[in-house]
């Protein structure tokens, strides 16, 4: 039995129709001029080309991983010397946006009230739980003395107790045994606000029959001769009869301690 | 020594030899150019497809193929179109005109029809994907133009090939030549 052996040429068939493809997209030309062939060599080329970039992108990002490891660590520690000094520059830059963003608010205090002062920028702070105090950067050659008054833009911070030639010691008026006389302004009651070392402070010494109203703002008198007249203080937050003849009124303060970053020192009047 | 080369390829040469597959490609390549000038519709008849579907037949897919090619170049040389659209077509008929022929009987004159009508819609059906792919303009009545050249191919090209067989292999009459 004879069997008859028939050869299937594919490949020159493919190759056959490929140069008669190739014919016809010479002829032809799209929109833009350009021969089919063009257009379909790049359909043939483009997923080929991304398959092979994206390979050797593979490749190389593994080389850069685990392979080529020998300069990650100096390079390690230049990245994290230069991130310590960003941080530092980002720090310092926020502190100088914040300062310029406050100092129309210390002119106008200034302008405000007709005193001397000096701004003085908050170099530590005891923790809260311990003591209300707090240590700024200007001392006796900037004018400040023993019980200069403290305040900032927002309201009264506290005192000074002892200084230096550059540093003073300041004491919260928020700090057990700190005390500010007080007053309200609509209606002239006065008092004593007293810190307790939360961050309330208690308005003493006021009659049971004056109306203070919860929201009421308080002021400084100046009768403690340490504060100047007419400095915010805080807001009523509660305000009760008492069992004897005052009030028991508390006040909170404008004055973030924890957020102070610079005060302004009255030096003189 | 033991022919090894198959019995079809051998009867190629048999029956259509080299110089007569150049003298019907130019006598194709002629009668095209005459009736695309002078008889249009004529061009309902597609030699070529009949040549090369009968080289193909009686050789191996190689020069099926390579017969396919050369009277698709020429037919689309004479009848002036895209260079290759025909070429394209009659190299896969010519491809596979060699492995039809295993499959039907084609000392049957309907066996010849049919296989010629269905090449016909082929080629014509690779014409119309190439078009599409080229995004060439197809007339709106395409189709009809393919059934109508499917069928008068058929027609011409099995009677047409089956007298060619009976020139390329006459039949003997042994009652006058005796057996010895």
């Amino acid at each position: 039995m004879t069997t008859e052996i028939v050869r299937r040429p594919v490949v020159p068939l493919v190759l056959l129709v490929f140069l008669n493809l190739v014919l016809l997209s010479l002829q032809v030309r799209d929109e833009q001029g350009q021969t089919r062939l063009r257009g379909w060599l790049l359909w043939v080329r483009a997923p080929v080309s991304q398959a092979l970039q994206s390979t050797t992108g593979l490749v190389r990002s593994a080389g850069r991983r685990y392979i080529l490891l020998y300069g990650a660590a100096n390079e390690n520690q230049q990245l994290r010397t230069e991130n310590e000094r960003l941080r530092i520059e980002v720090a310092r830059l926020r502190g100088l946006q914040g300062l310029f963003t406050r100092l129309p608010d210390y002119d106008s205090l200034r302008s405000h009230y007709d005193f001397k002062t000096r701004l003085a920028a908050v170099i530590w702070k005891s923790p809260p739980f311990y003591s209300q105090r707090m240590v700024i950067s200007a001392g006796s050659r900037h004018g400040v003395h023993s019980d200069s008054a403290v305040i900032s833009a927002r309201g009264v911070v506290g005192r000074v107790l002892t200084m230096n030639a550059f540093t003073a010691d300041v004491e919260l008026l928020t700090n057990p045994g700190a005390a500010a006389g007080g007053m309200l302004a609509n209606s002239g009651v006065q008092g004593v606000l007293q810190g307790d070392g939360s961050q309330k402070l208690r308005w003493s010494f006021i009659p049971s029959y004056e109306n203070v109203q919860i929201g009421d703002v308080v002021y400084t008198s100046g009768s403690d001769r340490i504060y100047p007249k007419g400095i915010p203080i805080g807001r009523v937050i509660l305000s009760q009869r008492g069992r004897k003849v005052y009030r028991d009124v508390e006040v909170e303060p404008f004055v973030d301690h924890l957020r102070l970053e610079e005060v302004v020192v009255v030096t003189g009047r | 020594m033991m022919d090894r080369t198959p019995a079809k390829i051998r009867g190629v040469n048999a029956v259509v030899r080299r110089w007569e597959i150049v003298i019907l490609m130019v006598g194709c390549f002629v009668l095209q150019l005459l009736f695309a000038f002078y008889f249009p519709l004529a061009l309902f008849l597609d030699l070529s497809l009949i040549v090369v579907l009968y080289i193909g037949w009686y050789s191996g897919p190689t020069r099926g193929m390579m017969a396919g090619l050369a009277f698709g170049l020429a037919q689309d040389l004479a009848y002036g179109q895209l260079l290759g659209l025909n070429g394209l077509s009659k190299t896969v008929i010519g491809y596979l005109a060699s492995f039809v022929s295993k499959m039907f009987r084609f000392d049957l004159l309907i066996g010849r029809f049919a296989v010629m009508a269905a090449c016909a819609v082929l080629d014509g059906a690779i014409h119309y994907l190439t078009l599409l792919v080229l995004e060439q303009p197809i007339t709106s009545r395409y189709w009809t133009g393919v059934l109508i050249e499917a069928g008068v191919t058929a027609v011409i090209g099995a009677v047409g090939s089956r007298f060619y067989d009976r020139y390329k292999f006459p039949r003997k009459d042994f009652r006058k030549v005796g057996v010895a």
